[in-house]
């Protein structure tokens, strides 16, 4: 290593000496206690094998030394171990209890020692080769923790510079080993003087020593022949695996990277390959000895040596992105951030600013609900429905993409786990695994179902207690089991016969039972209607982004992905109630509600879960103005989207034919009371108008229409109807 | 023949890239030399696709050598394969004596679907005329023996190495190259990038001029010996370069090809207009969305065999990198379109659609039968319509997908209308009877040079032109969209930038760079026909 000039690594060793001994900190109870120097006391009764060595409880002790430490890590890590292991025995307060050979033949050493120097009285002629080595005596490990908020280094950007320094990454584990022994101290005896050679192993491989080098069986040419002891040798446990980086650190157009860990003793067995892991190590260049330096001519291969592995998958995904900063929550807080974080979600697609209104809410979500053990999801489910062709996927994927925990799938699912659970058994062991599907995979996230409609059967059924429930329950092989399942879904569904039918209902028309459509809380129909204001705003739109090669700008600038996710976290921890005042106004909004939907021919239904779903919403848009109360103009907002949403199922009716006017209704209920013979008895029409409400004089039109167009006459007595 | 050394070149490397610039066309190429005729450290020239990035290596851009009298000389390590280290000196590899730098390989492989006519041939000099053996059989093991003469010490070792590999690598060799499309005479090249700043893209195109080595040691992550995949020390790069010949191209080269194509799409001139707008399409744009995609289905082609192949076979001969796609039952269930990143290898196991850009697919959907799309096929028919759709590709990294931007021209020939979604679907109308064989030979024989050439460069050049739409006529084509969803309200927003894209296009196509009235309006004339026929 090249010396800086002006390190004295003695005066260094000397202050971490004393930090390592004298550093305190208070617990979570105020008490102040001696940090590394109870650890140290654990440590002299193994009791604890890692140490680690907090840089940021360092920074506070003497701050100039952290910079050399994340500098020249390993050469600093040496010396720690050597500090440990020369105050360790000065906190060993009882004898420690035998755990295994080595600890055995430690003692043992230890004892010969001390016998060998009582005899000698002087330390100094033992020969260096049959010196015990540090490393075998050693039974803790000191791993360096690094600086929080030191931010991960990309992986791509790990060059050269970073050799042997303290860095910290982010990755996903590609591969990994199995955790193997990896030989530390070889430890060696001689047939012929029976004296122990220790051989220190720093690389991957090393050469056997087979001469005895002790002075007697030199000098007696004795030749003594060195066998390896495996009881006596030090081995660790060790794991080699790869990280690659994550897909939003590959720049466009580019492999993801690579980088090689190892890892040691208390770092191995951490994770396992798919796992999301951020890594403190030491970047250092892998040594090669012997014929295999020049083989390997020009290269250095590099790895990173483990320090501190975490594992982000066990973790709040929340503390990856950190906090909002203050000029964000500027930007974000205006008079209409509502209508402007809507706006921002998929800005790609044109306009349905209500439909986006209603995703960004089913992102924040309500509020859950126990009452006398009675569980109210707060979770908002959504439906999309459609012609083909309206970006209802598009919608989907995005949201997919902005949550933090989402699931993409098709109503058909893409593996024989389908969206549920399925028990498999394991090839292997023949063991019963129970599998998760995609709305299991989702748990506290959202769960988005393209082609709803093609649902498999099985799967149909598992939905309806996951939609109210918020859980899949197993019966199966054996297993019986509920796996949560507390996920918002958002469905995209495509009509039964290609295009929406406004004439048909709901049901009809999607061709899925009510029970299961009266579980969502918003239902959408998106269309695209030809109207001339709506056209010529997508004609602008479009020929400005052919003109300009890039979106019009609009009103407002759309949020960034991460800057969203983070707000939303945000909103999600609000848990707001709703005043007691304000439960006269709901109770008397669904009230009209119901009278409402008695009156008009409803084609969706009005239900108590409507009376929930407005609870939903209003709770979540008091969650999206992070306030703890619902006020009266969020309630106000939620009816007004059910109500658009109802009204774009009702909009697509008006588009239909006129409606019928009463002659043709009249006329419609004559030709049924006909049936297949030509006459009816005039008697009977009346009778049958009058029951449906018609007057006297509406029929008495709808006769004289019909017969002037020679549909049909009426005798002179106008008792019978005779069809032409 | 340029004969540069690795020492001549570095003690001036300003002279030494001027001089490869100037004599750029006349640097022999790789894929022309046997491999046994490399010398290592010799001066060549390679174009092949990025097909993928193994991981930076670190290398000893400086190290010290130490004699035997003591005296301590620093080496350079770039543009090396290995270290010198002569008889009796002592390397040191230590932090006063080295330093580390980083240089980046880029695995290369022949630039998929290149058609014959495009392929880079070593500007004549060289007395050895191209064997068939020596292209065909790709850079057998034998070649091996003769490299005696390499000053690499390890050479030995290595040679051992392959010698006991190459029973299994010459069966599969084609397929351990992992060329998106084997064509039978691929090769690979491991080119090692010094200093760059520019990051190349996976599927790009280089042209490269650097010092190849074939044999040696270790030189990066590649497991692939650099005797199947040469080792090339890159000096100068050139980025995605021209294909085609720099001719003249004269002004009637439009109605010409037009005619040639109407005869080819037998007598349809208006989907010989679809045609050329196909071949000249080029996503220009991708910031917000994917501009200047112009996917074609040609439907109600005819069903002789003969004919999809024939018309695919003039296409090839005008655009330089084609592929034909069966889109058979058998073929979808089992290709596999999709890069997948295999991690007991560490490399990205190539799939047909790692393609260069402007690399024009043709997919025959006449192929299909009725059957049973398995797993394989399902995804593939989905891998498709995203391509068409977003031109993008999800490549397979196992644990994540990463998104690539394509920049392929899709045509589709089906009977009815394709099941994979096209920008523009144009329905074949024949005019009058025809026989394939004869109206495939009368266009071979009107395609000829020069036309053959000048048509060529038309079609590149067309396609990179600028274009703009001038203020005064959006309102026009505003105005033209909101009547014609009245009329139609079937007319997707999807269809409407189609409609602007096939206007650029026409105006392309006729060497206008600005859109103009009388343009936008046979463009609309163009999508009326067209609709009138589906």
């Amino acid at each position: 290593m090249a010396k800086k000039p002006g390190t004295n690594y003695a005066q260094v060793k000397d202050k971490l000496k004393d930090f390592l001994i004298t550093f305190t900190t208070a617990d979570d109870e105020g008490r102040t206690y001696f940090k590394y120097a109870d650890q140290l006391t654990k440590l002299a009764h193994r009791e604890q094998v890692a140490l680690y060595f907090d840089l940021d409880d360092l920074a506070v002790y003497d701050s100039e030394l952290v910079e050399p430490i994340v500098e020249n890590a390993r050469r600093y890590t040496n010396m720690i171990s050597d500090i440990v292991h020369e105050i360790l025995p000065t906190y060993k307060t009882q004898r420690s209890v035998v755990k295994d050979a080595l600890d055995i033949y430690i003692e043992h050493r230890i004892l010969v020692e001390e016998q060998r120097r009582a005899a000698t009285g002087d330390r100094a002629t033992r020969d260096p080769h049959n010196q015990y080595p540090p490393e075998l005596m050693r039974r803790f490990e000191i791993y360096l923790k690094n600086v929080p908020g030191g931010k991960p280094v990309p992986i791509r950007d790990v060059k050269a510079q970073y050799i042997g320094k303290l860095v910290t990454v982010r990755g996903v584990v590609t591969r990994i080993t199995e955790v193997k022994p990896l030989m530390i101290v070889a430890t060696y005896t001689c047939d012929t003087c029976g004296s122990e050679t220790y051989q220190l192993v720093n690389s991957m491989s090393f050469m056997p020593v087979t001469t005895c080098p002790t002075e007697a069986c030199k000098a007696s040419k004795a030749g003594g022949r060195l066998y390896l002891q495996s009881r006596g040798s030090k081995f660790i446990k060790f794991q080699e695996m790869k990280i690659q980086e994550h897909t939003d650190q590959v720049p466009m157009g580019s492999i993801p990277r690579s980088l090689t860990i190892f890892c040691r003793g208390e770092n191995t067995r951490l994770c396992a390959p798919g796992d999301h892991v951020e890594m403190t190590g030491i970047f250092l260049p892998l040594l090669r000895t012997g014929f295999k330096q020049i083989t390997a001519g020009l290269l250095s291969e590099t790895f990173l040596e483990a320090h501190r592995i975490v594992n982000l998958n066990k973790q709040d995904d929340t503390l990856s992105e950190g906090e909002l900063t203050e000029d964000e929550v500027k930007q974000i807080a205006c008079e209409d951030f509502y209508q402007k974080l809507a706006m921002s979600l998929a800005p790609e697609i044109y306009g349905h600013e209500d439909v986006k209104k209603a995703l960004l809410l089913l992102l924040v979500g309500g509020v859950d609900r126990s009452p006398d053990g009675m569980k109210i999801r707060g979770n908002i489910n959504i439906c999309l429905m459609g012609d083909p062709g309206v970006a209802k996927s598009q919608m989907l994927s995005y949201i997919e993409r902005l949550s933090r925990r989402a699931q993409y799938t098709t109503g058909r699912g893409s593996s024989g786990v389908g969206l549920t659970a399925a028990v498999t058994k394991d090839p292997l062991t023949n063991e019963m695994v129970l599998e998760g599907g995609a709305l299991v995979l989702a748990d506290l996230g959202i769960c988005c179902i393209d082609e709803f409609d093609k649902m498999a059967d099985y799967d149909r059924v598992a939905i309806h207690e996951v939609m109210e429930q918020q859980t899949v329950s197993i019966a199966k092989a054996g297993i019986m089991t509920r796996l949560n399942a507390r996920v918002s879904i958002l469905a995209a569904a495509n009509p039964a016969f290609g295009r929406y039918d406004p004439k048909k209902t709901i049901e009809q028309n999607i061709q899925l039972p009510a029970a299961l459509l009266s579980r969502f809380d918003l239902l959408w129909l998106i269309q695209d209607k030809p109207e001339r204001e709506n056209d010529l705003r997508l004609a602008q739109h479009i020929t400005y982004v052919h003109q300009n090669s890039k979106q019009p700008p609009s009103l407002v600038e759309p949020l960034d992905m991460s800057l969203m996710r983070r707000y939303i976290d945000l909103c999600k921890r609000k848990t707001p109630a709703i005043p007691a005042s304000l439960s006269d106004t709901i109770v008397e909004a669904y009230v009209k509600m119901r009278k409402e939907a008695r009156n008009t021919k409803d084609m969706t239904f009005t239900s108590a879960r409507n009376l929930l779903a407005i609870l939903r919403l209003a709770t979540a848009l008091t969650k999206l103005r992070l306030s703890d109360a619902v006020a009266p103009e969020d309630v106000a907002e939620a009816m007004r989207l059910l109500d658009m949403s109802k009204s774009s199922l009702v909009l697509g009716q008006e588009a239909a034919p006129r409606a019928q006017s009463s002659v043709d209704r009249i006329f419609s209920i004559i030709r049924e009371l006909a049936g297949g013979s030509q006459t009816v008895r005039l008697a009977e029409v009346r009778e049958a108008c009058s029951t449906k409400g018609f007057q006297a004089g509406q029929v008495e039109e709808c006769l004289e229409e019909y017969e002037q167009l020679n549909v049909w006459q009426v005798n002179q007595a106008r008792t019978t109807l005779t069809f032409v | 023949m340029m004969d540069l050394t690795v020492e001549a070149f570095l003690s001036d490397e300003a002279a030494g890239l001027e001089k490869i610039h100037k004599n750029w066309e006349d640097v022999p190429v790789l894929e022309d030399v046997a491999n046994h005729d490399v010398l290592d450290g010799s001066l060549f020239r390679f174009r092949g696709m990025i097909q993928d990035m193994p991981n930076p290596v670190f290398y000893f851009s400086e190290y010290g050598v130490q004699n035997a009298t003591g005296v301590v000389t620093r080496r350079s390590g770039k543009l090396k394969a290995s270290l010198v280290c002569g008889e009796g000196e002592k390397l040191l590899l230590d932090e006063e004596t080295s330093v580390s730098s980083e240089r980046r390989p880029y695995y290369c492989v022949s630039v998929p679907g290149l058609n014959s006519w495009a392929r880079l041939t070593s500007k004549g000099k060289r007395e050895r005329p191209m064997t068939v053996e020596t292209s065909s059989v790709k850079r057998p093991a034998d070649d091996m023996d003769v490299d005696d003469e390499s000053p690499v010490s390890a050479g030995e070792s290595n040679k051992r190495i392959c010698a006991a590999k190459s029973p299994g690598e010459s069966s599969g060799s084609v397929t351990n190259l992992n060329c998106p499309i084997p064509s039978g005479c691929d090769a690979a090249c491991v080119v090692h990038i010094y200093d760059v700043d520019d990051n190349f893209k996976v599927n790009d195109v280089l042209d490269v001029v650097g010092f190849v080595y074939v044999s040696g040691a270790d030189q990066d992550d590649v497991d692939i010996p650099p005797s199947l995949a040469p080792r090339l020390h890159a000096v100068a790069v050139r980025r995605n370069p021209s294909m085609t010949i720099n001719v003249d191209v004269s002004p009637s080269v439009r109605s010409d090809l037009h005619l040639a194509l109407a005869q080819l799409l037998l007598g349809d001139h208006l989907a010989a207009d679809y045609l050329i707008c196909h071949l000249i399409s080029n996503v220009y744009n991708r910031r917000d969305v994917v501009l200047g995609k112009f996917s074609l289905n040609l439907c109600n082609v005819p069903l002789d065999p003969l004919y999809t192949s024939g018309l695919y076979d003039i296409l090839a001969s005008l655009v330089p990198r084609s592929h034909f796609f069966p889109m058979s039952l058998h073929n979808m269930n089992t290709t596999d379109l999709v890069p997948v990143k295999d991690y007991d290898t560490n490399r990205l196991k190539t799939g047909l659609l790692q393609l260069s850009d402007r690399t024009h697919l043709v997919i025959d959907e006449t192929k299909l039968e009725i059957g049973k799309l398995q797993q394989r096929g399902v995804q593939n028919v989905q891998v498709l319509n995203t391509l068409l759709s977003d031109q993008t590709v999800n490549y397979d990294f196992k644990f994540y997908n990463v998104p690539f931007h394509m920049n392929i021209p899709v045509m589709v020939l089906s009977e009815g209308k394709s099941l994979l979604q096209c920008d523009s679907v144009v329905r074949l109308v024949p005019d009058g009877s025809f026989a394939v064989a004869e109206t495939m030979d009368a266009v071979r024989s009107y395609l000829k040079e020069p036309l053959l050439s000048c048509a060529r460069r038309y079609l590149a050049e067309s396609a990179t032109l600028d274009f703009v739409i001038p203020d005064d006529l959006t309102a026009a084509i505003q105005n033209d969209f909101v009547e014609m969803r009245r009329i139609d309200s079937k007319i997707t927003p999807d269809e409407m930038h189609s409609h602007l894209v096939l206007a650029r296009l026409l105006a392309l196509s006729h060497g206008q760079g600005v859109l103009t009235k009388d343009i936008w309006n046979r463009a609309s004339e163009l999508e009326r026909l067209r609709r009138a026929r589906l």
